[in-house]
């Protein structure tokens, strides 16, 4: 059941564990463990982040759990503590969003014009186009129900997963997380709605 | 009611200073009192395209730093009654002026004119921020390259982040020939990106060129397309219902679903 809770997924953080409120060492210890041990080559040397709601975990005991977990797996652990307003999915500049499938939406309604940036740390819906040289930004996916020609960056603090859909793409450039790709020189024009993700290998 | 109307563009040379020239003295032949400003410090030019050049005194600056009443520095058309310049000088820079003076300057003027028409610099700083700065409407001029387009959908962009949210689009220098041949950009694949309401069109038309070097407005050639077109938008300007001049603008749909048709079948 423990597993219920604990999200992975990878991003430039490495490795990251989500997991709900902690208000209990051993217990937070235990589902870092637990997790390890189901694939422990995969996690052999790796950076593991653990993002959690602290609600009365000293500091002391999570230094010496980072210890033990990094003498007993060689995984080296970091702690993240999630604030209040991560909860309803709304992350800032360095913090893996994790609302893809439900979090915060940010709905822009009107052009994004040459020069504008549209920004939101959650997932964000332009009810309208996104022109050349307009920039829309989103820790999230990013959705516009109209012609995207400009730049879109999803994911863009780290979400591998977020993906860019638009009623038409002739973007400048797409972006998710840190991969970039660019329209071809050639471009033809786009018809019909498209969705834009990365590849799996 | 008097109306103060910026017409501006981003991407300079595509004929704002032209437009206003055209729009003020159809407006003035209408029987309007119309005060046309020019806001290019430095490359001032709406008084040689007006053909005023030689009656310049005193100018916007001078009115600003108190040299002269404004009244004094307007300089009354040689041709229409009504129709008057507030010429730009031509030894200072954009910043001998800021957005606070122009608003007193526009108010000053709203006054005496039924239209006053600011005829913005390029570019999009301190000069486009004077001009916008007391307007209550704005025209975005663009032609048909992607470039232009761009800067406009930009200037767009400024105009509705200032509050000015009423504007236009005049799409100049439009040659069917060449639409027609798909190697410019129509109309329809304009709007499509601008999404504003359009005033009007103006074809390429060299008589254009010369009206200017003469210093006579082309609107009021009777016989030219041109000076029609500008004819009929200032008459949509002011509220008066006549259609787009037809410049064989069917064409634009119609490449349209040809070149659909080429690329649904090339992939
Ligand atoms: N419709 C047109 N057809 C041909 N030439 C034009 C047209 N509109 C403008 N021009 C020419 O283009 C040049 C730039 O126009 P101007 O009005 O001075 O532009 P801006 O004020 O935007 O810099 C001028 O030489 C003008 O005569
Ligand atoms: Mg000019």
């Amino acid at each position: 059941m423990l597993n219920d809770y604990v999200k992975i997924h990878g991003s430039k953080d490495g490795l990251v564990i989500i997991t709900s409120d902690v208000s209990d060492i051993d217990a937070l210890k235990e589902k870092i463990i637990n997790r390890i041990e189901r694939s422990l080559t995969f996690f052999k040397g790796a950076q593991l982040t653990v993002k959690f709601r602290n609600l009365g975990v000293d500091e002391k005991s999570l230094d010496e759990l980072k210890e033990f977990v990094l003498e007993n797996y060689g995984v080296n652990v970091r702690f993240k503590k999630i604030q209040e307003r991560h909860l309803k999915n709304v992350t800032s500049e360095n913090d893996i969003f994790d609302g893809l499938e439900e979090g915060m939406t940010k709905f822009y309604k009107g052009t994004v014009r040459s020069g504008q940036i549209v920004k939101y740390y959650g997932n964000l819906v332009v009810l309208g186009d996104v022109n050349p040289g307009g920039i829309v930004q989103a820790s999230g996916n990013i959705i516009i129900m109209g012609t995207l020609r400009g730049i879109a960056h999803a994911g863009m603090s780290g979400n591998l997963d977020s993906i860019i859909a638009a009623s038409k793409i002739n973007a400048m450039q797409l972006r998710i997380s840190n991969i970039i790709s660019r329209s071809p020189d050639n471009d033809i024009e786009a018809l019909y709605p498209e969705i834009a993700l990365v590849k799996k290998k | 009611m008097s109306e103060v109307i910026v017409i501006t563009s981003g991407k300079g040379g595509v004929g704002k200073t032209t437009t206003t020239a055209n729009i003020g003295t159809y407006l003035s032949m209408k029987g309007f009192k119309t005060a046309l400003v020019d806001t290019d410090i430095g490359l001032r030019n709406l008084d040689v395209v007006m053909g005023l050049e030689n009656r310049i005194v005193y100018d916007l600056v001078d009115v600003v730093e108190g040299q002269c009443r404004l009244k004094q520095a307007l300089i009354k058309d040689k041709r229409f009654d009504g129709l008057y310049l507030l010429p730009a000088a031509q030894t200072r820079d954009k910043t001998a002026v800021n957005p606070e003076q122009m608003r007193a300057i526009t108010e000053e003027l709203r006054q005496d004119f039924d239209y006053i028409l600011i005829d913005c610099p390029a570019g999009i700083e301190q000069g486009f921020k004077n001009a916008i700065a007391g307007a209550d409407r704005a025209l975005v001029v663009t032609t048909p390259e992607v470039s232009a387009v761009r800067d406009a959908d930009r200037i767009i962009g400024l105009l509705e982040a200032s509050d000015v949210r009423d504007h236009m689009l005049i799409i100049n220098r439009i040659k069917m020939d060449m639409v027609k041949r798909g190697d410019m950009m129509n109309i329809d694949d304009i709007m499509d990106i601008l999404a504003i309401d359009l005033l009007g069109v103006i074809p390429d038309d060299e008589n254009i060129v010369i009206s200017t070097n003469k210093g006579e407005p082309i609107v009021v050639d009777e016989k030219s397309l041109a000076g029609q077109a500008y004819r009929n938008l200032t008459q949509r300007l002011i509220g008066e219902d006549v259609p787009i001049i037809n410049l064989d603008t069917n064409y634009g749909l119609i490449d349209r679903l040809k070149s659909l048709f080429k690329i649904s079948s090339s992939r």
